[in-house]
């Protein structure tokens, strides 16, 4: 029996499950054959779950039990922005966890972020078992190339959580990029512009033969086609409310319905000039009768509407050539990565932005599950040489007096790296040090993203300035990192690598993983 | 160190017998190039290189000596490569490894990081002539409060003399209107 192992695309709208066989890479559908999956997990609330297209449309009909874009909360803390603006707009309950975490709560259980991921993961993992008739269970999973060290733990949790064993995180971009096999004999510089549902990555990498390097990489990972379906529905509302129909925002059940339309007419405006939007029975007047929404909406409406965040993309564009040193006309081919990336106006920009036409001829939405396959396979070969050589997307700091923090290995810089620094204590016979990382681009730690915290002691009392502590972070290639603590004259160091993941603890992961196995998932697809 | 390593136990062998070495030998010997290497053949060592000794080549290792060896060599190499890559940081280096303490300076530390920095700040005006006198003019906009003339000046300088940082750096200044 040949060992497969998947390759895993889990994005904010949708996922995707590739493996290798033989020797070519292919997306695995669901028994409806279904190539993606709705990134929707939906409680029955008798312990079985419904994962993909079926739970989608329990958006609607179950919105306080299905759990929809949970990736937006893969270890955000409870006070971020993010979190906040999801409270806002989920119909689903967030609550706060342990440690500024939070939780989604569906009837009397709150699930972790990454336990709803592992709902979803273990979904492909059924799809590709029943496919190839044998036990699968190990997988590289792939994360926006801007994810933060906390995120990146999140996901490899989930993956955990669903009884995985995660070979690789790797980053979107460069997943994709494997797939599309560019640089077969040649030196080529290949600009990677992904716009998935909810995120926004760019990576410009060298790729020659079997050597993949990236340069730099920058995204926004508060921008995707969710924003684009945002602009959509607001036009909506506006055309409801002026047509006589009264302001329907707030409510639950109209929103999602107006949100499920926003993106039925993004899609089919990719194809079409202009659409005919009908929502039924969006509300009801005083003498309750109902009232549909129906309207034109045409190409260049979408356009109007959405051309500043297009023009976002471009000042993250503008940011990853300067990292990598190069201009726009010094690559050679840009790829398009993410469903959003069919839409017109996102395609005639980037073309015009490159001076080039982009490549299309992988499928959008399956190229990064692909590429993902193609690094697993890999990597259960050792005698396989392509190589992966990615950069870390942020500087991680150290937090110093007075509220500053210091960057101890900058933003593309590649890994795995290691650097230590070594500071003194700053008053006399101090016991303890308090060490916190972060991570961001400010010397103002409160602009910055904290990682983690941990007290280092156990070192004799000196006076101050007298004691060393070395301080090593070490990035590995999975991009996450570790950081250990040494006193440099006793030796006394931190007893084992410290892991920052602000999120679930060993124990938390296990428990996580124990619960999951007790929910069962029931096929879904269909649609 | 580029030697064609093909034979799997051979590479195992070597890869020990390199990481023995590592503390021993300047990021220009790790990299297998000369002092004056070029940007394109520090970038070619450190490719060559990062494809024997990647950490993926071992993945499946079952000899954890062999696995720690392998991540040794190739985060020293990528710490190799950041430094070499960088204009300052390399002619830092260059002198640190040329003077009485090269035992203690092969790995680039953080006095000489803060070295890098201070002359990267230095390095401000722009070398050509066209372009200096443009920065300068600029200058001068800023002080007036003319931020669209500066902007014109300094679009200006960056074509005559592209990327220089100092250019750049107002260049982003003046963008934010400040």
């Amino acid at each position: 029996m040949t060992e497969i192992a998947m390759g895993i695309d889990l994005g904010t709208s949708n996922t995707c499950v590739a493996i290798v066989r033989g020797d070519h890479a292919e997306v695995v559908p669901n028994e409806f054959g279904e190539p993606t999956h709705a990134s929707v997990v939906s409680f029955l609330g008798d312990g079985r779950v419904v994962v993909g297209n079926e739970a989608k449309r329990n958006i609607v009909v179950r919105p306080e039990s299905t759990v929809f874009s949970a990736k937006r909360l893969m270890g955000r803390l409870s006070f971020s922005e993010e979190v906040r603006k999801a409270r806002e707009r989920m119909p689903y309950a967030i609550v706060d966890g342990p440690e500024n975490s939070i939780r989604i709560k569906i009837g009397s259980e709150e699930y972790s972020p990454p336990e709803i991921g592992a709902l979803i993961l273990r979904e492909m993992r059924r799809i590709v078992e029943k496919t190839v008739g044998q036990p699968v269970n190990k997988a590289v999973i792939t994360v926006p190339a801007y994810f933060n060290d906390n995120q990146r733990n999140a996901t490899k949790d989930a993956g955990i959580i669903a009884g995985l064993d995660v070979l690789r995180i790797i980053n979107e971009p460069t997943a994709a990029a494997l797939a599309y096999g560019l640089g077969n004999h040649k030196k080529e510089r290949v600009a990677l512009y992904d716009l998935g549902g909810g995120t926004f990555d760019i990576s410009i990498l060298d790729i020659e033969d079997d050597l993949f390097e990236v340069l730099s990489t920058a995204g926004d990972t508060y921008l995707g086609g969710d924003d684009f379906d945002d602009r959509i529905v607001d036009n909506l509302l506006e055309r409801f409310k002026a047509g006589g129909g009264g302001d329907v925002r707030g409510q639950v059940h109209a929103m999602q319905k107006l949100r499920e339309a926003a993106e039925k007419a993004k899609i089919a405006l990719s194809e079409h000039e202009s659409v005919q939007v009908h929502v039924p029975l969006l509300a009801t007047d005083e003498s309750g009768y109902a009232l549909d929404l129906s309207t034109e909406f045409s190409r260049q409406d979408l356009n109007k509407m959405t051309i500043d965040l297009v023009q976002r993309t471009f000042k993250v564009c503008d940011e990853v050539l300067h990292g990598a040193g190069i201009g726009a006309s010094d690559v050679d081919q840009v790829v398009l990565v993410g469903g959003s990336t069919r839409i017109p106006l996102v395609r005639k920009s980037v073309q015009h932005y490159f001076g080039k036409a982009p490549l299309t001829n992988v499928n959008p939405d399956e190229v990064v599950a692909l590429g993902a396959a193609i690094q697993a396979h890999l990597l259960l070969d050792d005698a396989k040489s392509s190589v992966l050589l990615d950069v870390t997307p942020l500087s991680l700091r150290i937090g110093t007096v007075g509220g500053y923090t210091e960057s101890i290995i900058e933003r593309n810089t590649p890994v795995p790296i290691e650097r230590t620094r070594v500071f003194t204590t700053a008053t006399d016979n101090q016991a303890v040090v308090r060490i916190k990382v972060y991570q961001g681009e400010s010397n103002r730690a409160e602009e910055d993203t904290l990682l983690g915290e941990f007290e280092f002691s156990g070192f004799p009392p000196r006076l101050r300035g007298e004691t060393e502590v070395e301080v090593t972070f070490d990035i590995n290639t999975d991009g996450i990192l570790e950081v250990m603590a040494k006193e440099t004259q006793s030796g006394v160091r931190t007893g084992t690598r410290i892991n920052l993941s602000a999120g679930l603890s060993e124990q938390e992961v296990h428990e996580a993983a124990l619960r999951n196995e007790g929910l069962s998932l029931v096929s879904g697809g269909g649609a | 160190m580029s030697d064609d390593v093909d034979d799997t136990s051979d590479w195992a062998e070597h890869a020990k017998q390199v990481v023995e070495q590592l503390d021993q030998i300047d990021y220009f010997e790790l990299l297998g190039v000369e002092n004056d290497a070029t940007l394109d053949e520090v970038r070619a060592g450190y490719r060559n290189l990062q494809q024997i000794y990647h950490p993926d080549r071992v993945f499946r290792g079952a000899d954890a000596a062999l696995v720690s060896a392998v991540e040794r060599i190739s985060k020293r190499l990528t710490e190799a490569y950041v430094v070499l890559r960088d204009p300052k940081r390399r002619d830092q280096y260059a002198k640190d490894i040329s003077g009485p303490d090269r035992e203690k300076k092969l790995r680039f530390g953080a006095d000489s990081e803060q070295q890098a920095a201070a002359d990267r700040k230095l390095q401000v005006m722009p070398s050509t002539p066209k372009a200096r006198t443009l920065f300068l003019n600029a200058k001068k906009a800023i002080e007036r409060g003319d931020l669209a003339s500066a902007a014109r000046d300094l679009r200006m300088a960056d074509m005559f003399e592209p990327n220089n940082p100092a250019v750049l750096e107002l260049i982003e200044r003046t963008g934010k209107g400040d």
